[in-house]
């Protein structure tokens, strides 16, 4: 089929398609751990699917100021247990504040017992990760919260 | 139980075979100096040095003790005249765990060798209801986390508080039950440790990094434990880890619980895990 041969219809789904490659190319996360060698983890698991800029904070507080001046965030992965502001509160907040309640967050926590889960998912996380965790494990879940699971 | 006698003289120890062995149940063996000493210092109960020297050889073989104990801290009882005893006191202020005056009395070694030897904490037995989730829990994190295989070495009560690690994750424990958990290890494994879960080269040395790590893989095992006993007596809450490193630094656990140790192997090096919970 040469060039001749396209119609409008078949742009629009290159079009599409196109814009997903972008969207994905540009993902910008927000990953909260008090751990500095999680955080470290964490972004590395993240580039390799694509992530285009990895946001960091230590604690819920500081996370709260990266969310004002980071620009768009796609999603946010928080640790729980954390100094000054704990990630339940953080997420709480999160889900509380209309400009970014909509963002999906992935609670990354070694808290794995079941009510620790649902006391979460009740306040509005997306997913969960369990620590300790392999690398694919977390691609796979952020791939599940972003709609691009393969 | 054993003793081993660390003097230049064999009269020493025969002295304390005669006090400590027959009814009271002791085998008492003999090293001249440290270097003999070493290779069967790990299984026993009670290390007796023979302190009657000069304070700065006294200070250092003191040191050389602890260190060649790693994990398996058998207390120190140190043997000196009274014109010595200034320098016995403060043997004890640097880890030793007590001392006895020459001429040797029967009754107060024999009291003084229990005394030391009695576990601490109320209960003087192992739960492996509550140890259990922990060497679980630690196979699991150096797994997934440091993807590492590990083996669990032996597993003990520990009778002072003492670590012997460069560096130690601690993790406080509230709830239900209270108390610590603690990762204890050398320098160069925490390095290694660190270096493999983030998939880099060790650090050359112990750093802000590799105290990071320590304390994220404190924060693991505890948080892996506590969702196993959940439901349990012994459940707990977290609370946020501290990092302390140092040469034979001390960590303070809850008064009255009982403190288990367990050793194990991680490639060519030891750590140990030492767990100190009781229920409210
Ligand atoms: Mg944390």
């Amino acid at each position: 089929m040469g060039n001749e041969g396209l119609d409008i219809g078949n742009l629009e789904s290159l079009e599409k398609s196109l814009g997903a490659v972008f969207e994905r190319k540009d993902l910008r996360f927000l990953v909260v751990d008090d751990s500095g060698t999680m955080r470290r983890i964490i972004a590395k698991a993240l580039k390799d699917i694509g992530a285009d800029t990895v946001v960091e904070a230590g604690d819920g507080m500081e996370a709260l100021l990266k969310l004002q001046s980071a620009g768009k965030i796609d999603v946010i992965l928080t640790d729980w247990n954390m100094p000054k502001m704990n990630g339940l509160e953080f997420l709480k907040s999160v889900k509380g504040n209309a400009a970014f309640k909509d963002i999906p967050v992935i609670m990354v926590t070694t808290e794995a017992e079941k009510a620790s889960v649902l006391e979460a998912i009740k306040a509005g996380a997306r997913n969960y990760v369990a620590k300790p965790f392999t690398p694919d494990v977390l691609k796979a879940k952020v791939e599940q919260t972003l709609g691009i699971a393969k | 139980m054993k003793a081993i006698v660390i003097s230049e003289k064999q009269l020493l120890a025969s002295q304390v075979r005669q006090v400590l062995g027959g009814s009271s149940g002791w085998s008492v063996s003999w090293a001249a100096n440290i270097a003999d000493a070493k290779a069967s210092i790990d299984n026993q109960t009670l290390v007796i040095l023979d302190y009657e020297q000069d304070p700065v050889v006294a200070t250092a073989t003191l040191k050389r003790v602890q260190e060649v104990q790693r994990f398996n801290d058998a207390p120190i009882l140190l043997v000196g005249s009274k014109a010595v005893e200034p320098g016995l006191k403060e043997a004890v202020a640097r880890g030793a765990n007590g001392y006895v005056c020459r001429p040797l009395e029967g009754d107060s070694l024999r009291a003084k060798a229990e005394e030391l030897t009695k576990p601490v904490g109320a209960k003087t037995k192992l739960d492996v209801r509550l140890i259990n989730p922990f060497i679980g829990a630690a196979i699991e994190v150096m797994k997934t986390t440091v993807q590492m295989e590990i083996r669990r070495k032996e597993i003990f009560l520990k009778k002072n508080y003492r670590m012997f690690g460069d560096i130690s994750g601690v993790m406080g424990l509230s709830g239900q039950a209270s108390g610590s958990v603690v990762i204890s290890m050398p320098g160069p494994l925490a390095c290694l440790l660190v270096g493999k879960m983030l998939g880099e080269e060790p650090a050359a040395e112990v750093n802000d990094s590799v105290r990071d790590g320590i304390g994220e893989l404190i924060n693991q095992i505890s948080g892996h434990a506590k969702a196993t006993l959940a439901g349990s007596e012994y459940h707990f809450m977290l609370s946020l880890p501290v990092v302390i490193s140092g040469r034979g630094h001390e960590i303070a656990h809850r008064t009255g619980a009982p403190c288990i140790v367990v050793v194990f192997d991680a490639g060519k090096e030891e750590f140990a895990i030492q767990v100190s919970l009781s229920p409210e």
